[in-house]
């Protein structure tokens, strides 16, 4: 902590081995949560990068005694994670109208399942596919207190609205992610079921 | 195990985490069995969630960090930032001397219009000869002369304004 503020107080002086210094140290936990707020590892990387560039040039603003260095890159990260998912949801319009309209779209050469890629299984895989299906909202609260382990406040904070409200948006991602891994065992009761007959046939 | 029709907690209530329940829905869980395994069943939920993320963020593939373009997003940024005050500064200026300039003009005109008096054009009243070919008492009557300033429209009024003269018509002095 003692070091970390001495490579800010002189990445603030403009040291540019310092800045690297924090830049290095912070990457991977900032890229996995954008990753995970994203879900594209493409997004995740620009999304990182920005968030950086912002904070590097605006260095001069950060008061330690308000938040630690990785809360305030967190605030910036979520914020650009957000932005970026509301300019994706624009553009995933456009795209459906491209699908629908019989054109390929970038996407679908792409291994469309990350789970697949995640190499996940059992529960988790289930969980991390249920996930996908919340509602951004809840999902994003749902990440930050699952994954990042934060207070209510600081939720709010992130999220732009008050603690109950941050609160109500978890208790409802809970209730759709269970809703949606009871549907996903329904279904998988049911291809069962469907197979076992067919065998039985 | 208490029998009552009490109605049961809503799912919202019971996705909350342990700790988080209200005194109300606390005294309910202490009693009721079907409320209290759905809030383990929630409490659960909130752990493997807590797994799963975990196990994701552990094996996503980490972009390799790329502190060049940082970096260099930075300076250009820099230099961006410092071109566009010097733009805002030279327009600042300009303008300044712009209104400046106006100002200066503007008050020069109104200063000059008060210490200079306006410039009159003297017309004789010409009229005055043919109204007193006419009548003969009007021939007594003195010419005033019209001044006219500038942008004025010339009077319709009429030309001569009668001066009150001593009669010396021996009709009169009857």
């Amino acid at each position: 902590m003692q070091a970390d503020t001495e490579t800010i107080e002189r990445a603030i002086r403009g040291d540019e081995a310092a800045q690297r210094v924090l830049y290095e140290a912070h990457y991977a936990a900032a890229f996995r949560l954008a990753y995970l707020l994203l879900q594209d590892t493409c997004d995740a990387e620009e999304v990182v990068q920005d968030a950086f560039v912002y904070v590097f040039r605006n260095l001069q603003r950060y008061d330690a005694e308000r938040a630690s260095f990785r809360g305030w890159l967190r605030v910036v990260l979520v914020s650009r994670c957000r932005n970026k998912r509301r300019r994706r949801q624009l553009a995933t319009v456009s795209l459906e109208t491209l699908a629908a309209a019989g054109q390929p779209t970038p996407d679908s050469k792409q291994g469309c399942d990350p789970a697949d890629a995640l190499e996940l299984q059992g529960s988790r895989r289930a969980i991390w596919e249920a996930l996908q299906k919340v509602s951004a909202g809840a999902r994003e609260a749902l990440i930050l207190r699952y994954y990042e382990g934060l207070p209510y406040a600081e939720i709010s904070a992130l999220l732009g609205c008050s603690p109950d409200a941050a609160r109500a948006r978890v208790a409802h991602g809970k209730v759709q992610l269970r809703r949606l891994l009871i549907e996903a065992a329904g279904d998988v009761v049911k291809d069962a079921g469907i197979v076992q007959a067919a065998e039985v046939g | 195990m208490r029998e009552t029709n009490e109605v049961h907690l809503g799912e919202m209530e019971l996705a909350c985490s342990k700790g988080e329940f209200e005194a109300s829905s606390a005294d309910h869980l202490r009693w009721c069995a079907q409320c209290r395994s759905l809030a383990a069943e929630y409490r659960w939920l909130g752990e493997q969630l807590t797994d799963a993320l975990a196990s994701v963020s552990e094996v996503v593939p980490v972009a390799r960090p790329k502190w060049r373009a940082v970096k260099r997003r930075i300076v250009v940024g820099r230099q961006r930032r410092r071109a566009g005050w010097r733009v805002s500064a030279i327009a600042s200026v300009a303008l300044a001397i712009c209104m400046l300039l106006s100002i200066s003009s503007v008050v020069g005109a109104t200063v000059a219009a008060q210490l200079t008096s306006p410039e009159a054009v003297v017309t004789p009243a010409a009229a005055v000869t043919a109204v007193a070919s006419e009548n003969p008492a009007a021939s007594r009557a003195t010419s005033t002369p019209i001044v006219l300033h500038e942008g004025v429209e010339t009077p319709s009024a009429p030309l001569l304004v009668p001066i009150p003269t001593p009669s010396t018509s021996p009709d009169a002095e009857l």
